[in-house]
């Protein structure tokens, strides 16, 4: 909840949501700073793994109101969005606040305002601000590297995917990678050029989603649009028509999902077989696990790699470490002399006291936040860049804007009260159908576009952005683009 | 067939008449939202219920015999 006069900001994170907040917040008059530990901005993008880049096309992944160049290629890759923020920096004036290369280590409330404690190259200061937008993203705090007994055993060297920045790192080894998410199965795509194994090893198999359905359709149109949105597990403020789908209507949206899964796994050959005769068809429906935290868009020839024994895959869990490689779970034994864990990244707020991560009421699921920005415990404290969706940019330019408006008075807040109740009832409604996590509580994913309407909502914009004679039946089957929203934020 | 057709069309269009009201109350007299546009949504939500309808009723009954049926093998295979 924001409280009080706001005429500073100090922002954490320099990436998309840092660098969306800041413009939106100094266009309402607030002077802004935005602190990055890096001595670069982008966030994620400004220092990837080898070959990294967006999922989606690029009409998904771009600033409603700064369009990527025309010659951009349709996934643009990581380098090349890197560039897009720094002239989207520049473009909108942004860069005389940004503080790079100081690392925010310590927030804590001083009367009305925040104290930040921060560590610079040189030296550490304490600076007051009256709000604070933790922008600081949900995959670049600590890697996730899995504690798997006997690692004093292993001779060979152990890696996370986020410190493979050229692929021939990997040249002539033998390499296990653990995982089935976007950054493992991109490594071991790679690698297999230079590498002389290459182990995919993985517990769970999701649903892959091609890039294009069929060959032919890419798949924003078979995922989405607002059609599609009324087919999964329902929002936790269903539309009447929505509820009747999933309950009397049920065995409509049960039939959709089941032909998805038939096109998904005969277009991916997804009962390939693999070690020990298991083979990559998902357990958990698809409707249910396109909301796990490995939702995955692969390049294109995985499964391929797969089928023809390139790399070899593993269905099971890592049991130990060996002298000369690993130990599965299933009984095999590996000989690898490289590890990559693409495992993800563990969410962390390091320089949040635990006071106020109690009064955020931090769980397993992480914290629940109204309208995913402000929670009504902890005053002039925001986040943005804490909601999962497949169109971040969008998302993220849309909660800055929001916040822009509440601080600026045009967006006015429910009471405390109403904002808990709010809160406990988005809780209540993930954990009774989403797949758990630690991210559960920032997951949107295909929830996206009723994320977008309350926002657009609270705001007097009109959740519904097609134009045109036919704007009701593209509002039902043809996919949100970023350039939709650029008259809001 | 044809009597299907119309049972089909007769169930759209009343769905469709609830999906229209419920976009009209909900929308119309909310400040940013553009009137025009709901009613032309309405109609339109309307419209496409009507014509559907029966498509609609033909799936939503093979999802029940596909989904009766998936529920028997699977109460199956777990006894
Ligand atoms: C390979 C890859 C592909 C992706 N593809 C898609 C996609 O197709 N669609 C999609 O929607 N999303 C995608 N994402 C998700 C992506 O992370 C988000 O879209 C978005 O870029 C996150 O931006 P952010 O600014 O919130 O966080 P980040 O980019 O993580 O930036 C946070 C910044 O905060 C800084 N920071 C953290 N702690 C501190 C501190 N204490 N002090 C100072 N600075 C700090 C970090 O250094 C970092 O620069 C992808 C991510 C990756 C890695």
């Amino acid at each position: 909840m924001i409280v009080g006069e706001v005429r500073t900001a100090a922002i954490i994170g320099a990436g998309v949501s840092g660098l969306a907040t800041a413009k939106c917040l100094t266009r309402v008059g607030i002077q802004c700073a935005v602190f990055d530990r890096n001595p670069y901005l982008g966030g994620v993008w400004a220092d990837g793994y080898h070959d990294f880049g967006v999922q989606v096309q690029k009409d998904l992944y771009e600033f409603p109101d700064f369009p990527l160049s025309e010659e951009a290629s349709h996934f643009t890759p990581g380098p090349v969005f890197r560039e897009y923020l720094e002239d989207y920096c520049d473009h909108f004036g942004i860069r005389e606040c940004l503080r790079l290369g100081t690392r925010v280590t310590l927030i804590e409330r001083k009367g009305d305002r925040w104290s930040l404690e921060v560590d610079g190259s040189e030296s550490s200061e304490h600076i007051e601000f009256d709000l604070v937008v933790v922008a600081a993203g949900l995959y670049s705090e600590t890697p996730n590297v899995p504690n798997i007994p006997k690692r004093e055993d292993f001779g060979g060297e152990v890696l996370h995917a986020s410190e493979i920045k050229d692929i021939s790192q990997l040249k002539g080894r033998r390499v296990a990678v653990i995982g089935y998410g976007k950054s493992a199965t991109d490594i071991a795509g790679s690698a297999v050029e230079v590498a002389d194994k290459i182990h995919l090893v993985f517990r769970t198999a999701h649903w892959p989603v091609p890039r294009k359905l069929l060959g032919i359709l890419p798949f924003k149109w078979g995922m989405l649009t607002r059609l599609v949105a009324a087919m999964i597990p329902p929002y936790v403020r269903p539309s009447p028509i929505v509820r009747a789908i999933h309950s009397i209507g049920y065995p409509l949206p049960w039939l959709f999902w089941r032909v998805v899964e038939l096109l998904l796994s005969t277009q991916q050959r997804l009962r390939t077989q693999i070690a020990r005769g298991e083979t990559l068809m998902p357990e958990t429906p698809v409707e249910f696990d396109a909301f796990t935290e490995v939702t995955m868009v692969p390049r294109p020839g995985l499964i391929d790699l797969i089928r023809s024994g390139k790399i070899s895959a593993h269905r099971t869990g890592v049991n130990a470490y060996s002298s000369n490689g690993i130990d599965l779970a299933d009984g095999d034994s590996l000989e690898v002399d490289c590890v990559v864990f693409g495992t993800g990244w563990k969410i962390g707020y390091p320089y949040l006291p635990k006071s106020i991560l109690n009064s955020l009421d931090d769980g397993p699921d992480g914290f629940y936040l109204y309208r995913h920005v402000l929670h009504p415990s902890v005053p002039n404290l925001a986040f943005v860049g804490r909601a999962s969706s497949f169109m971040s940019v969008t998302t993220f330019a849309l909660q800055a804007k929001w916040l822009a408006e509440v601080v600026a008075g045009r967006v006015l807040l429910p009471d405390a009260e109403a904002m808990r109740s709010e809160i406990n009832a988005l809780k209540s409604w993930k954990q009774s159908w989403m797949p758990e996590g630690p991210a559960r509580s920032a997951t949107l994913l295909l929830h996206m576009c009723h994320y977008h309407d309350e926002l657009l909502l609270d705001m007097s914009a009109d959740p519904l952005r097609k134009r045109g004679i036919l704007a009701p039946i593209s509002e039902l089957i043809v996919p949100y683009r970023a350039a939709d929203f650029r008259d809001v934020v | 067939m044809g009597d299907f057709f119309w049972i089909g069309t007769a169930i759209g269009a009343a769905i469709g008449l609830l999906n229209m009201l419920f976009i009209l109350s909900s929308r119309l007299g909310q400040t940013g939202l553009n009137q025009a546009k709901t009613i032309w949504q309405g109609l339109w939500v309307w419209a496409l219920w009507t014509v559907f309808g029966a498509y609609v009723l033909a799936l939503w009954l093979l999802g029940v015999v596909f989904l009766g049926l998936s529920r028997i093998l699977r109460r199956g295979s777990e006894a």
